[in-house]
């Protein structure tokens, strides 16, 4: 029943796998498979959803009692309170703009798409709201250079400095930290 | 951290770690629509306590700590198992699908029959090691222990599970 040399052996002549090795893998779902997933436009509305939502010490604040945030809104003045409606319709338009600027800068990432394995070399920049940013760097190196899919060595995400995402094409899977960087985990581990 | 900072660091965690999420939630849930939106409730719970989540090397065991949970509080614990046991058995069905040596099947069905019976957190630990292949040091901090306590868990954990598959293969437990 047992061989030193070769494991477990049942009766009739087979190895007995060990089971936490072949639990390893049944791996019933291959993060490959699931790459496209985090652009789809389910992944990207859930995203959008959360974001929406009011960080939890706003709703904290929502919850005090109403005594308290019930004060006199407008002066008694005739004249303060014309000051105000004035006011009313340019706060307004000031407010739309910075919210179209801060709508620009905040719902995005920045990715730079690097046409090899260096920071060194030339990169289109795009900014990503939901997608997966070595599919969007696929598409756009692509794009510029032609070929097919399999003639380019496999795109890295890795963390820059400032915060954005750099996607380099390397066949070494270990480019992010050979270039001093964090690589994202968009990545399935290896073992 | 101002809001502006705190949208981008999110939607930065998101794109990084939507999908080794929704794998663990795929590799542990029979319906894909509940899969996705454990992942949605998890992202939602860190978009709230963005200010108190560790910083981007702790954060992937934190969110396994968070997704466990909201699986955990989905359902209650027998129905947990049934679902399980459904999920499993379509695991079972699928490895057999690919897998060409009929004893690979005959062990794969027998291992995937153990990890039901085994306790919950050996379960769960076995499982964090296997498919979301974390290491000692991220499962321990996901549990908040230390690496040698999780190492010694995980070891115990599977010799468990050897211990129950050699009972249900019929060979001798050599642990005894």
């Amino acid at each position: 029943v047992s061989d030193p040399n070769c494991g477990d052996v049942l009766g009739h002549g087979v190895k007995s796998p060990d089971p936490f090795d072949l639990l390893s893998e049944i791996n019933p779902v291959d993060l490959e498979d699931l790459a496209g997933l985090v652009s789809s436009a389910a992944a990207h509305d859930a995203l959008e959803r959360i974001v929406g939502e009011r960080p939890d010490r706003d709703s904290d604040r929502s919850r005090r009692p109403r005594r308290l945030r019930q004060r006199p809104v407008l002066p008694r003045s005739p004249m303060q309170r014309a000051l105000i409606f004035a006011a009313i319709p340019i706060a307004g338009l000031g407010f739309a703009f910075a919210a179209s600027q801060y709508q620009t800068r905040s719902s995005s990432i920045t990715v730079s798409c690097y046409s090899g394995a260096s920071l060194k070399t030339p990169a289109i920049t795009v900014h990503v709201r939901a997608g997966s940013p070595i599919s969007v760097c696929g598409r756009e190196l692509r794009a510029v250079e032609g070929g097919s899919p399999t003639s380019r060595p496999r795109l890295h995400a890795c963390l820059l400095p400032d915060n954005s995402v750099g996607v380099v094409p390397s066949p070494d899977f270990r480019i992010c930290q050979e270039l001093g960087l964090r690589p994202l985990r968009t990545e399935p581990r290896r073992g | 951290m101002n809001r502006d900072e705190a949208e981008l660091r999110f939607r930065r965690l998101y794109l990084e770690h939507y999908g080794a999420l929704l794998a663990y939630a795929l590799r542990r849930l029979p319906d894909a629509a509940e899969a996705h939106d454990a992942v949605a409730d998890t992202f939602l719970v860190l978009w709230r306590r963005l200010e108190v989540a560790p910083g981007d090397d702790g954060i992937a065991p934190w969110l396994y700590g968070v997704i466990r949970r909201v699986l955990a509080n989905q359902h209650r614990a027998s129905k947990r198992r049934a679902r399980l046991a459904e999920r499993f058995a379509g695991i079972a069905a699928e490895f057999s699908e690919t897998e060409e040596s009929s004893e690979r099947r005959f062990h794969a069905r027998m291992v995937l029959q153990a990890l039901q019976e085994l306790n919950e957190r050996d379960r769960e630990i076995l499982l964090l090691a296997a498919w979301e292949r974390l290491s000692t040091a991220e499962i321990a901090e996901m549990y908040d222990c230390s690496e040698n306590a999780a190492a010694l868990r995980l070891h115990r954990a599977r010799k468990r599970l050897t211990a129950l598959v050699r009972k249900k293969t019929g060979q001798p437990d050599k642990s005894k």
